[in-house]
Protein backbone atom coordinates (compact mmCIF):
# COMPACT_ATOMS: atom_id res chain seq x y z
CA UNK A 1 0.00 0.00 0.00
CA UNK A 2 1.11 3.69 -0.72
CA UNK A 3 0.59 7.04 0.36
CA UNK A 4 0.59 9.58 -2.50
CA UNK A 5 0.46 13.70 -2.45
CA UNK A 6 0.72 14.97 -5.45
CA UNK A 7 0.94 18.71 -5.55
CA UNK A 8 -0.55 19.53 -2.46
CA UNK A 9 -1.41 22.86 -1.35
CA UNK A 10 -3.62 23.89 1.79
CA UNK A 11 -4.44 26.94 3.12
CA UNK A 12 -7.25 27.47 5.94
CA UNK A 13 -9.94 29.80 4.81
CA UNK A 14 -9.45 33.35 4.15
CA UNK A 15 -5.39 32.60 5.12
CA UNK A 16 -2.32 32.57 2.96
CA UNK A 17 -0.86 29.23 1.79
CA UNK A 18 -0.09 27.27 4.93
CA UNK A 19 1.14 24.44 2.60
CA UNK A 20 2.25 25.11 -0.77
CA UNK A 21 2.60 22.23 -3.66
CA UNK A 22 3.76 18.99 -1.87
CA UNK A 23 4.54 16.14 -4.01
CA UNK A 24 5.89 13.04 -1.95
CA UNK A 25 5.09 9.43 -1.80
CA UNK A 26 5.24 6.47 0.95
CA UNK A 27 4.99 2.60 0.80
CA UNK A 28 4.07 0.18 3.62
CA UNK A 29 7.44 -0.30 5.45
CA UNK A 30 8.82 2.85 5.31
CA UNK A 31 9.88 4.99 7.45
CA UNK A 32 8.80 9.13 6.74
CA UNK A 33 10.74 11.00 9.08
CA UNK A 34 8.98 15.07 8.51
CA UNK A 35 11.08 17.98 9.97
CA UNK A 36 10.28 21.73 10.01
CA UNK A 37 10.51 24.55 12.12
CA UNK A 38 7.91 25.71 14.79
CA UNK A 39 4.92 26.58 12.25
CA UNK A 40 6.29 25.28 9.60
CA UNK A 41 2.59 23.61 8.92
CA UNK A 42 3.56 19.49 9.78
CA UNK A 43 0.71 19.04 12.28
CA UNK A 44 -1.71 21.07 9.21
CA UNK A 45 -0.18 18.31 6.78
CA UNK A 46 -0.64 15.24 9.11
CA UNK A 47 -4.39 16.55 9.50
CA UNK A 48 -4.52 16.52 5.47
CA UNK A 49 -3.08 12.34 5.66
CA UNK A 50 -6.09 11.52 7.74
CA UNK A 51 -9.03 13.56 5.76
CA UNK A 52 -9.60 16.04 8.68
CA UNK A 53 -8.38 18.79 6.38
CA UNK A 54 -8.94 18.29 2.53
CA UNK A 55 -6.35 19.61 0.03
CA UNK A 56 -6.88 23.57 -1.86
CA UNK A 57 -5.38 22.21 -4.56
CA UNK A 58 -3.70 18.66 -5.63
CA UNK A 59 -4.65 15.55 -3.83
CA UNK A 60 -3.64 12.71 -1.82
CA UNK A 61 -4.44 9.30 -2.15
CA UNK A 62 -4.25 6.44 1.00
CA UNK A 63 -3.96 3.27 -1.20
CA UNK A 64 -7.30 3.68 -3.54
CA UNK A 65 -9.00 6.44 -1.36
CA UNK A 66 -8.46 10.13 -1.92
CA UNK A 67 -8.92 12.06 0.32
CA UNK A 68 -11.26 14.39 -1.25
CA UNK A 69 -14.02 12.09 -1.81
CA UNK A 70 -13.52 9.81 1.55
CA UNK A 71 -14.33 10.81 4.57
CA UNK A 72 -12.11 10.47 7.88
CA UNK A 73 -13.69 7.24 9.49
CA UNK A 74 -13.29 5.43 5.94
CA UNK A 75 -9.59 6.64 5.75
CA UNK A 76 -8.95 6.16 9.48
CA UNK A 77 -9.31 2.20 8.38
CA UNK A 78 -5.49 2.74 6.63
CA UNK A 79 -4.06 5.54 8.59
CA UNK A 80 -4.31 6.09 12.40
CA UNK A 81 -2.84 9.54 13.26
CA UNK A 82 -1.86 11.13 17.22
CA UNK A 83 -1.45 14.93 17.50
CA UNK A 84 0.55 16.38 19.84
CA UNK A 85 -1.76 17.15 22.88
CA UNK A 86 -2.62 13.95 24.22
CA UNK A 87 -5.23 15.89 26.32
CA UNK A 88 -7.03 16.19 22.47
CA UNK A 89 -8.26 12.79 22.02
CA UNK A 90 -8.18 10.64 25.75
CA UNK A 91 -11.56 10.58 26.82
CA UNK A 92 -12.34 6.75 28.06
CA UNK A 93 -12.24 6.09 31.84
CA UNK A 94 -9.82 3.43 32.05
CA UNK A 95 -6.67 2.64 29.51
CA UNK A 96 -8.03 -0.61 27.98
CA UNK A 97 -11.09 0.82 27.34
CA UNK A 98 -9.22 3.84 25.46
CA UNK A 99 -7.23 1.51 23.73
CA UNK A 100 -9.62 -0.81 22.50
CA UNK A 101 -12.12 2.79 21.05
CA UNK A 102 -10.36 2.03 17.65
CA UNK A 103 -10.15 -1.32 16.72
CA UNK A 104 -14.09 -1.70 18.34
CA UNK A 105 -15.09 1.16 16.43
CA UNK A 106 -13.71 0.14 13.04
CA UNK A 107 -15.02 -3.38 13.32
CA UNK A 108 -12.09 -5.27 13.78
CA UNK A 109 -12.80 -8.89 13.89
CA UNK A 110 -9.57 -9.21 16.17
CA UNK A 111 -10.15 -5.81 18.13
CA UNK A 112 -9.25 -7.66 20.94
CA UNK A 113 -5.92 -9.08 20.06
CA UNK A 114 -5.08 -5.93 18.49
CA UNK A 115 -5.33 -3.58 22.21
CA UNK A 116 -3.76 -6.31 23.39
CA UNK A 117 -0.60 -6.39 21.80
CA UNK A 118 -0.68 -2.48 21.23
CA UNK A 119 -0.66 -2.48 25.06
CA UNK A 120 2.05 -4.51 25.37
CA UNK A 121 3.91 -3.03 22.82
CA UNK A 122 3.59 -0.01 24.28
CA UNK A 123 4.26 -1.34 28.13
CA UNK A 124 0.68 -0.11 29.69
CA UNK A 125 -0.25 -3.63 30.66
CA UNK A 126 0.33 -3.17 34.10
CA UNK A 127 -1.79 0.20 33.99
CA UNK A 128 -4.28 -1.11 31.26
CA UNK A 129 -7.24 -0.31 34.25
CA UNK A 130 -6.19 2.83 35.33
CA UNK A 131 -7.68 6.36 34.29
CA UNK A 132 -5.90 7.51 31.95
CA UNK A 133 -5.52 11.01 33.81
CA UNK A 134 -4.33 9.25 36.60
CA UNK A 135 -0.87 8.46 34.67
CA UNK A 136 1.74 10.74 34.30
CA UNK A 137 1.66 12.46 31.55
CA UNK A 138 4.70 11.05 29.60
CA UNK A 139 3.00 7.59 29.78
CA UNK A 140 -0.50 9.17 28.69
CA UNK A 141 1.31 9.87 25.64
CA UNK A 142 2.10 6.35 25.21
CA UNK A 143 -1.65 5.99 25.61
CA UNK A 144 -2.39 7.94 22.82
CA UNK A 145 0.21 5.87 20.51
CA UNK A 146 -1.33 2.65 22.24
CA UNK A 147 -4.79 3.66 21.01
CA UNK A 148 -3.44 4.16 17.23
CA UNK A 149 -1.51 1.37 16.95
CA UNK A 150 -4.18 -0.81 18.21
CA UNK A 151 -6.15 0.51 14.88
CA UNK A 152 -4.46 -2.17 12.89
CA UNK A 153 -4.13 0.20 9.99
CA UNK A 154 -1.10 -0.31 7.85
CA UNK A 155 -0.14 3.62 8.06
CA UNK A 156 0.66 5.55 11.09
CA UNK A 157 1.21 9.26 11.87
CA UNK A 158 2.55 10.48 14.63
CA UNK A 159 3.03 14.31 15.69
CA UNK A 160 5.60 14.65 18.15
CA UNK A 161 5.50 11.24 19.82
CA UNK A 162 8.65 11.99 22.34
CA UNK A 163 7.40 15.58 23.35
CA UNK A 164 7.63 15.71 26.97
CA UNK A 165 9.03 12.12 26.95
CA UNK A 166 11.90 10.66 29.40
CA UNK A 167 13.86 8.06 28.17
CA UNK A 168 12.08 5.37 29.81
CA UNK A 169 9.01 5.99 27.22
CA UNK A 170 11.30 7.12 24.60
CA UNK A 171 13.00 3.17 24.51
CA UNK A 172 9.46 1.87 24.56
CA UNK A 173 8.85 3.81 21.57
CA UNK A 174 11.76 2.72 19.64
CA UNK A 175 11.59 -0.70 20.44
CA UNK A 176 7.92 -0.30 18.93
CA UNK A 177 8.96 1.15 15.97
CA UNK A 178 11.48 -1.39 15.07
CA UNK A 179 8.75 -4.06 15.46
CA UNK A 180 6.39 -2.56 13.46
CA UNK A 181 8.64 -1.60 10.74
CA UNK A 182 9.83 -5.15 10.71
CA UNK A 183 5.30 -5.87 10.42
CA UNK A 184 5.45 -3.85 6.89
CA UNK A 185 3.58 -0.91 8.89
CA UNK A 186 4.57 2.18 7.44
CA UNK A 187 5.50 5.54 9.60
CA UNK A 188 4.88 9.22 8.56
CA UNK A 189 6.35 11.06 12.23
CA UNK A 190 6.54 14.39 12.16
CA UNK A 191 9.51 15.16 15.32
CA UNK A 192 12.08 17.27 16.61
CA UNK A 193 13.71 14.36 18.33
CA UNK A 194 16.01 13.82 15.25
CA UNK A 195 18.56 11.70 17.52
CA UNK A 196 15.82 9.00 18.16
CA UNK A 197 14.33 9.12 14.55
CA UNK A 198 17.06 9.54 12.37
CA UNK A 199 18.42 5.48 13.36
CA UNK A 200 14.80 4.34 11.94
CA UNK A 201 13.97 6.76 8.82
CA UNK A 202 14.11 5.40 5.94
CA UNK A 203 13.45 9.15 4.28
CA UNK A 204 13.11 12.38 5.84
CA UNK A 205 11.67 15.15 4.79
CA UNK A 206 12.13 18.95 4.98
CA UNK A 207 9.08 21.21 5.36
CA UNK A 208 10.16 24.99 5.27
CA UNK A 209 8.12 27.74 5.07
CA UNK A 210 5.14 25.62 3.41
CA UNK A 211 7.62 23.69 1.11
CA UNK A 212 8.83 20.75 1.08
CA UNK A 213 13.00 21.54 0.50
CA UNK A 214 14.30 18.22 0.57
CA UNK A 215 13.28 15.00 0.31
CA UNK A 216 16.21 11.76 0.69
CA UNK A 217 17.94 9.85 3.18
CA UNK A 218 19.05 10.77 6.46
CA UNK A 219 22.81 10.36 5.22
CA UNK A 220 22.18 12.65 2.31
CA UNK A 221 20.75 15.50 4.56
CA UNK A 222 23.73 15.15 6.79
CA UNK A 223 26.22 15.21 4.37
CA UNK A 224 24.06 18.29 2.51
CA UNK A 225 24.95 21.09 5.28
CA UNK A 226 23.40 23.69 4.66
CA UNK A 227 19.44 22.02 3.94
CA UNK A 228 18.16 22.00 7.81
CA UNK A 229 20.09 25.63 8.18
CA UNK A 230 17.97 27.16 5.36
CA UNK A 231 14.99 25.39 6.87
CA UNK A 232 15.71 27.31 10.37
CA UNK A 233 16.82 23.98 11.87
CA UNK A 234 20.17 22.35 12.99
CA UNK A 235 21.42 18.91 13.44
CA UNK A 236 21.93 17.80 16.84
CA UNK A 237 24.32 19.20 18.91
CA UNK A 238 26.31 15.78 19.09
CA UNK A 239 26.26 15.48 15.26
CA UNK A 240 27.54 18.75 14.92
CA UNK A 241 30.20 18.69 17.16
CA UNK A 242 31.28 15.35 15.28
CA UNK A 243 31.60 17.33 12.47
CA UNK A 244 33.66 19.83 13.96
CA UNK A 245 36.06 17.33 15.02
CA UNK A 246 36.08 15.89 11.80
CA UNK A 247 35.18 13.10 13.17
CA UNK A 248 33.42 9.90 10.69
CA UNK B 1 17.80 40.54 41.64
CA UNK B 2 18.58 36.96 41.08
CA UNK B 3 18.76 34.66 44.59
CA UNK B 4 20.56 31.62 45.47
CA UNK B 5 18.25 28.97 45.73
CA UNK B 6 19.38 26.31 48.14
CA UNK B 7 18.18 22.16 49.58
CA UNK B 8 19.32 21.41 52.80
CA UNK B 9 18.41 17.27 53.03
CA UNK B 10 14.87 18.11 51.61
CA UNK B 11 12.04 15.27 51.74
CA UNK B 12 8.56 15.22 50.61
CA UNK B 13 6.23 12.78 50.90
CA UNK B 14 2.74 13.02 49.04
CA UNK B 15 -0.45 12.65 50.87
CA UNK B 16 -1.51 9.06 50.67
CA UNK B 17 1.51 7.84 49.15
CA UNK B 18 4.34 5.20 50.59
CA UNK B 19 7.41 6.21 49.08
CA UNK B 20 8.89 9.90 49.85
CA UNK B 21 8.39 11.58 45.95
CA UNK B 22 11.69 13.05 47.42
CA UNK B 23 14.30 12.11 49.52
CA UNK B 24 17.14 13.71 51.19
CA UNK B 25 17.62 16.22 48.59
CA UNK B 26 20.57 18.43 48.85
CA UNK B 27 21.25 21.03 46.51
CA UNK B 28 22.64 24.71 46.09
CA UNK B 29 22.20 26.77 43.17
CA UNK B 30 24.42 30.41 43.81
CA UNK B 31 22.83 33.11 42.38
CA UNK B 32 23.01 34.42 38.76
CA UNK B 33 23.55 30.84 38.10
CA UNK B 34 21.51 28.11 35.85
CA UNK B 35 20.54 24.89 37.30
CA UNK B 36 19.21 21.57 35.19
CA UNK B 37 17.21 18.38 37.17
CA UNK B 38 17.62 15.98 34.95
CA UNK B 39 15.88 12.58 35.02
CA UNK B 40 12.97 10.29 33.70
CA UNK B 41 9.43 10.25 34.55
CA UNK B 42 8.10 10.20 37.69
CA UNK B 43 12.03 11.19 39.00
CA UNK B 44 10.35 14.29 41.35
CA UNK B 45 12.00 16.64 39.06
CA UNK B 46 8.18 18.58 38.88
CA UNK B 47 7.58 18.17 42.78
CA UNK B 48 11.24 20.32 43.20
CA UNK B 49 10.72 23.29 41.34
CA UNK B 50 6.78 22.93 43.07
CA UNK B 51 8.41 22.63 46.18
CA UNK B 52 10.12 25.54 45.91
CA UNK B 53 7.81 27.92 44.25
CA UNK B 54 4.91 27.21 47.45
CA UNK B 55 2.86 25.78 44.71
CA UNK B 56 3.29 22.39 46.80
CA UNK B 57 1.99 23.39 49.81
CA UNK B 58 -0.36 25.23 48.73
CA UNK B 59 -2.03 21.94 46.91
CA UNK B 60 -0.88 19.50 49.06
CA UNK B 61 -0.87 20.73 52.69
CA UNK B 62 -0.96 17.63 54.34
CA UNK B 63 2.17 16.24 52.97
CA UNK B 64 5.26 15.19 54.74
CA UNK B 65 7.89 17.38 54.30
CA UNK B 66 11.20 18.12 55.97
CA UNK B 67 14.42 19.76 55.30
CA UNK B 68 15.29 23.56 54.87
CA UNK B 69 15.00 25.37 50.94
CA UNK B 70 16.76 28.72 51.46
CA UNK B 71 15.77 31.22 48.88
CA UNK B 72 18.21 34.60 48.65
CA UNK B 73 18.75 35.54 52.53
CA UNK B 74 15.19 33.60 53.56
CA UNK B 75 15.20 30.05 55.02
CA UNK B 76 11.68 28.24 54.53
CA UNK B 77 12.09 24.91 57.18
CA UNK B 78 10.84 22.58 55.72
CA UNK B 79 9.66 24.65 52.56
CA UNK B 80 7.43 27.69 51.36
CA UNK B 81 4.21 27.69 52.64
CA UNK B 82 2.76 30.54 50.28
CA UNK B 83 3.19 31.49 46.56
CA UNK B 84 5.51 34.22 46.16
CA UNK B 85 5.01 35.27 42.14
CA UNK B 86 6.58 37.43 40.94
CA UNK B 87 9.38 36.92 43.20
CA UNK B 88 9.27 33.05 42.51
CA UNK B 89 7.94 32.45 39.61
CA UNK B 90 6.52 28.87 38.09
CA UNK B 91 5.84 27.73 34.52
CA UNK B 92 3.75 24.60 34.33
CA UNK B 93 4.99 21.98 32.00
CA UNK B 94 1.49 22.30 29.99
CA UNK B 95 1.63 25.44 27.98
CA UNK B 96 -2.30 25.15 27.11
CA UNK B 97 -2.90 25.43 30.87
CA UNK B 98 -0.29 28.32 31.25
CA UNK B 99 -1.91 30.32 28.66
CA UNK B 100 -5.00 32.38 30.03
CA UNK B 101 -6.94 32.08 26.77
CA UNK B 102 -9.57 35.34 27.72
CA UNK B 103 -6.94 37.48 25.70
CA UNK B 104 -7.16 38.07 22.05
CA UNK B 105 -3.63 38.57 20.63
CA UNK B 106 0.12 37.12 22.04
CA UNK B 107 1.08 40.56 22.78
CA UNK B 108 -2.27 41.27 25.11
CA UNK B 109 -1.29 37.56 26.80
CA UNK B 110 1.70 38.81 27.57
CA UNK B 111 0.13 42.41 29.12
CA UNK B 112 -2.31 40.25 30.93
CA UNK B 113 0.80 39.40 33.26
CA UNK B 114 1.74 42.98 33.70
CA UNK B 115 -1.88 44.14 34.70
CA UNK B 116 -2.19 41.77 37.07
CA UNK B 117 1.07 42.40 38.75
CA UNK B 118 0.11 46.53 38.33
CA UNK B 119 3.28 46.97 36.48
CA UNK B 120 1.29 47.55 32.93
CA UNK B 121 1.91 51.06 31.13
CA UNK B 122 2.29 51.80 27.47
CA UNK B 123 5.95 51.81 28.03
CA UNK B 124 6.02 48.24 28.90
CA UNK B 125 4.80 47.53 25.51
CA UNK B 126 8.42 47.82 24.12
CA UNK B 127 9.84 45.38 26.81
CA UNK B 128 7.30 42.49 25.85
CA UNK B 129 8.28 42.89 21.63
CA UNK B 130 11.77 42.25 22.96
CA UNK B 131 10.92 39.65 24.93
CA UNK B 132 9.11 38.39 21.73
CA UNK B 133 11.72 38.56 19.70
CA UNK B 134 14.43 37.34 21.62
CA UNK B 135 12.41 34.28 21.56
CA UNK B 136 11.85 34.30 17.96
CA UNK B 137 8.07 35.00 18.39
CA UNK B 138 7.96 38.92 17.16
CA UNK B 139 5.47 37.74 14.25
CA UNK B 140 3.36 36.54 16.21
CA UNK B 141 2.27 39.07 18.21
CA UNK B 142 -1.06 39.63 17.11
CA UNK B 143 -1.84 36.43 16.45
CA UNK B 144 -4.48 34.52 18.61
CA UNK B 145 -3.31 32.76 21.38
CA UNK B 146 -5.11 29.44 21.11
CA UNK B 147 -4.45 29.35 17.37
CA UNK B 148 -0.47 28.87 17.71
CA UNK B 149 1.31 25.76 16.75
CA UNK B 150 2.81 23.70 20.09
CA UNK B 151 5.66 24.91 19.57
CA UNK B 152 4.68 28.41 19.01
CA UNK B 153 2.30 27.83 21.91
CA UNK B 154 5.15 26.85 24.42
CA UNK B 155 7.13 30.02 23.62
CA UNK B 156 3.85 32.39 24.24
CA UNK B 157 3.96 30.76 27.80
CA UNK B 158 7.10 31.23 28.55
CA UNK B 159 6.77 34.53 27.70
CA UNK B 160 4.17 35.40 29.80
CA UNK B 161 6.09 34.03 33.35
CA UNK B 162 9.38 36.10 32.12
CA UNK B 163 7.93 39.17 31.14
CA UNK B 164 7.72 39.18 34.98
CA UNK B 165 11.51 39.31 35.36
CA UNK B 166 11.48 36.87 38.86
CA UNK B 167 14.53 36.89 41.14
CA UNK B 168 14.26 32.87 40.73
CA UNK B 169 12.73 31.37 37.63
CA UNK B 170 11.28 27.89 37.97
CA UNK B 171 10.89 26.39 34.28
CA UNK B 172 9.29 23.10 34.12
CA UNK B 173 10.17 20.91 30.79
CA UNK B 174 10.41 24.10 28.95
CA UNK B 175 11.96 22.67 25.92
CA UNK B 176 9.29 19.71 25.15
CA UNK B 177 7.55 21.32 21.65
CA UNK B 178 11.06 23.42 21.06
CA UNK B 179 12.59 22.91 18.04
CA UNK B 180 16.88 23.39 17.95
CA UNK B 181 17.00 26.67 16.86
CA UNK B 182 14.27 27.77 18.75
CA UNK B 183 16.35 25.97 22.14
CA UNK B 184 19.36 27.85 20.58
CA UNK B 185 17.01 31.12 20.95
CA UNK B 186 16.31 30.21 24.54
CA UNK B 187 19.66 28.92 25.96
CA UNK B 188 20.92 32.50 24.37
CA UNK B 189 17.91 34.61 26.78
CA UNK B 190 18.95 32.35 29.88
CA UNK B 191 22.63 33.55 29.45
CA UNK B 192 21.10 37.17 28.91
CA UNK B 193 18.83 36.96 31.93
CA UNK B 194 21.65 35.64 34.17
CA UNK B 195 22.29 38.66 36.36
CA UNK B 196 18.34 38.67 36.71
CA UNK B 197 16.91 35.27 37.38
CA UNK B 198 18.56 32.10 39.23
CA UNK B 199 17.46 29.68 36.71
CA UNK B 200 15.92 26.23 37.61
CA UNK B 201 14.94 23.80 34.79
CA UNK B 202 13.77 20.22 34.31
CA UNK B 203 14.60 18.09 31.53
CA UNK B 204 14.46 14.90 30.34
CA UNK B 205 17.05 15.02 27.60
CA UNK B 206 20.81 16.15 28.68
CA UNK B 207 21.45 18.21 25.58
CA UNK B 208 20.30 21.88 26.28
CA UNK B 209 21.75 20.99 30.12
CA UNK B 210 25.32 20.54 28.70
CA UNK B 211 24.64 24.14 26.74
CA UNK B 212 23.17 26.19 29.39
CA UNK B 213 23.55 24.75 33.02
CA UNK B 214 26.13 25.72 35.49
CA UNK B 215 24.80 23.10 37.97
CA UNK B 216 23.69 19.67 37.00
CA UNK B 217 21.47 17.30 39.09
CA UNK B 218 20.15 14.24 37.67
CA UNK B 219 17.30 12.40 39.57
CA UNK B 220 16.05 9.25 39.38
CA UNK B 221 12.95 7.94 41.88
CA UNK B 222 13.04 10.80 44.22
CA UNK B 223 16.83 10.43 44.73
CA UNK B 224 19.83 12.33 43.66
CA UNK B 225 21.99 10.03 41.36
CA UNK B 226 23.97 12.84 40.33
CA UNK B 227 25.24 16.32 40.85
CA UNK B 228 27.87 18.73 39.51
CA UNK B 229 29.04 20.33 36.72
CA UNK B 230 28.76 19.40 32.29
CA UNK B 231 31.98 17.46 32.41
CA UNK B 232 30.70 15.35 35.58
CA UNK B 233 27.70 14.59 33.20
CA UNK B 234 29.63 13.54 30.43
CA UNK B 235 32.38 11.24 32.34
CA UNK B 236 29.49 9.72 33.94
CA UNK B 237 27.61 9.35 30.56
CA UNK B 238 27.46 5.44 31.39
CA UNK B 239 25.68 5.48 34.39
CA UNK B 240 22.58 7.62 32.42
CA UNK B 241 21.95 5.05 29.98
CA UNK B 242 18.30 4.27 31.17
CA UNK B 243 16.75 6.72 32.12
CA UNK B 244 18.89 9.81 29.88
CA UNK B 245 18.93 9.76 25.86
CA UNK B 246 22.47 9.18 25.88
CA UNK B 247 23.17 7.31 23.34
CA UNK B 248 24.48 9.60 21.12
CA UNK B 249 26.72 11.48 23.41
CA UNK B 250 28.35 7.90 24.32
CA UNK B 251 28.86 7.06 20.58
CA UNK B 252 30.59 10.96 20.38
CA UNK B 253 32.85 10.06 23.51
CA UNK B 254 33.81 6.73 22.68
CA UNK B 255 34.81 8.18 18.93
CA UNK B 256 36.79 11.08 20.60
CA UNK B 257 38.67 8.94 22.94
CA UNK B 258 40.12 6.95 20.39
CA UNK B 259 41.82 10.20 18.62
CA UNK B 260 42.35 12.70 21.65
CA UNK B 261 42.75 9.71 24.19
CA UNK B 262 41.20 10.49 27.87
CA UNK B 263 40.73 14.03 27.60
CA UNK B 264 37.72 13.18 25.10
CA UNK B 265 35.63 15.21 27.10
CA UNK B 266 36.80 18.32 27.25
CA UNK B 267 37.79 18.26 23.55
CA UNK B 268 34.08 18.19 23.19
CA UNK B 269 33.28 20.67 25.55
CA UNK B 270 35.85 23.12 23.94
CA UNK B 271 33.44 21.73 20.58
CA UNK B 272 30.56 22.45 22.30
CA UNK B 273 31.64 26.56 22.72
CA UNK B 274 32.51 27.36 19.20
CA UNK B 275 29.57 25.96 17.59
Amino acid sequence: MRIESKNVSFSYPGGPDVLRDLSFAIESGEFLLLVGQNGAGKSTLLKLLNGLLKPTHGSISIGELDTRHHATPLLAGHISVTFQNPADQIFASTVREEVAFSPTNLRRANARELTEKALALCNLQSVASHHPYDLPQAQRKLVTVAGALAAGTTFLAFDEPTAGLSQIERSVLDQMVTHLLNEGRGFIVVSHDLELFFRHATRVAVLSRGGLTFTGKTRELIESGTVLEEAGLRLPTSFQIKRRLKLP
Amino acid sequence: MAHRVILESFSYQYPGQVTPALADISLAVPKGQCCALLGPTSAGKTTLLQSISGILHKHHASGFASGKIVIGDESYAPLPEEIQFPKIAYALQDPYVQISGVRETVLDEIRFTLENLGRWDSSTDDSILSLLRHLGIDHLAERKPTTLSGGETQRVALATILIAEPDVLLLDEPLTALDYVAQDRLSDLFKGIKERSTILFTDTHMEFALAVADVIVVLEKGRMVFSGDRKGLLDHIDSFESILPSHQWKELIRTVKVSQGPEATEAILKAMETI
